[in-house]
């Protein structure tokens, strides 16, 4: 299971849609996207520190994080990232869908849902997990904050993490 | 921000394809240009409607016109969707970096714990 992460972008333009395998249960997957102490671990990567995350796992529970640069670059309108939403569904360990709300967007009260599906592969092993954000088109202003520096950063993470 | 080719801006674009029914004009339009009355008979909604979500693709330079005769027959350009797809590129960009990063912390964690728990078997 050494295959990187697919992403395409649905033909409607609205959702990102990524896919990867994982050599563990559903069960364990499930664990590493609803507790704290392994979001915390997770989440974080070479640009970005997960501060705070917490989440009340159950269906109408809260959630939310918030991120910062590792290395403040000032290119940012906000100088944290915070996201919230709502859990739509919770289903473990099978399948999780929150709204994601981020300061960054604009508006920042414009709706978008992240939906996590997991299915058992390798006689349930292994996990196929594939995650659906949705309602990314109509963000008609967004890109004013994402053209500061946002894509830039991304692209540093990727051009790294693909090295 | 204008050059020599035309800057185009995906806020038109976003908002131009926002409209289920004029992401349908689009996908029509791709399988040829087509006169406008041929575009109206294929969609429910009224010709006037019909008119109006094409000026608005054509504003946001998604679809062009042209006459032929008495007709206006429109053509999809896809040039404008490249600006939205640079900026779906960074979203595509952030769940590749945080999938690998769940993928290496669930595996690793996994197998050390498949280490203490032998009955577990090996995967």
């Amino acid at each position: 299971m050494k295959k990187m992460a697919t992403v395409q972008v649905t033909p409607d333009q609205d959702a990102v849609v990524s896919e990867i395998e994982i050599a563990a249960p559903p069960e364990r997957v499930f664990q590493a996207l609803v507790e704290r102490e392994q979001a915390l671990q997770w989440g974080s990567n070479e640009a970005f520190e997960i501060i705070s995350w917490e989440m009340d796992p159950r269906r109408g529970g809260r959630w939310g994080f918030v991120a910062r640069e590792t290395k403040p670059s000032g290119a940012y309108a906000v100088t944290e990232f915070i996201h919230h939403g709502e859990i739509l569904e919770f289903d473990p360990p099978r399948l999780l869908v929150y709204t994601w709300f981020t300061n960054f967007h604009e508006p920042p009260s414009h709706r978008t849902v992240v939906r996590w599906e997991l299915t058992p592969i390798a006689n349930a092993k292994g996990t196929r997990l594939k995650v659906t954000h949705s309602g990314l088109a109509p963000l008609a202003a967004a890109r004013r904050g994402y053209s500061q520096g946002w894509p830039g950063l991304l692209q540093r993470i990727r051009d790294h993490f693909e090295k | 921000m204008r050059h020599r080719s035309v800057t185009y801006s995906p806020e038109v674009a976003f908002h131009a394809l926002a409209d289920p029914t004029r992401r349908a004009v689009l996908d029509l339009l791709r399988q040829g240009s087509q006169p406008a009355g041929q575009i109206a008979s294929a969609f429910p909604v009224s010709r006037p409607a019909i008119s109006k979500h094409l000026r608005l693709l054509r504003r946001a330079h998604l679809v062009s016109e042209r006459r032929e005769g008495r007709h206006r027959v429109y053509q999809l350009n896809p040039e404008p969707l490249k600006a939205v797809d640079t900026w779906l590129e960074q979203y595509r960009a952030f769940w590749r970096t945080n999938l690998a990063g769940l993928k290496t912390f669930v595996e690793a964690e996994y197998a050390r714990e498949s280490r203490s728990h032998k009955s577990k078997g090996t995967l």
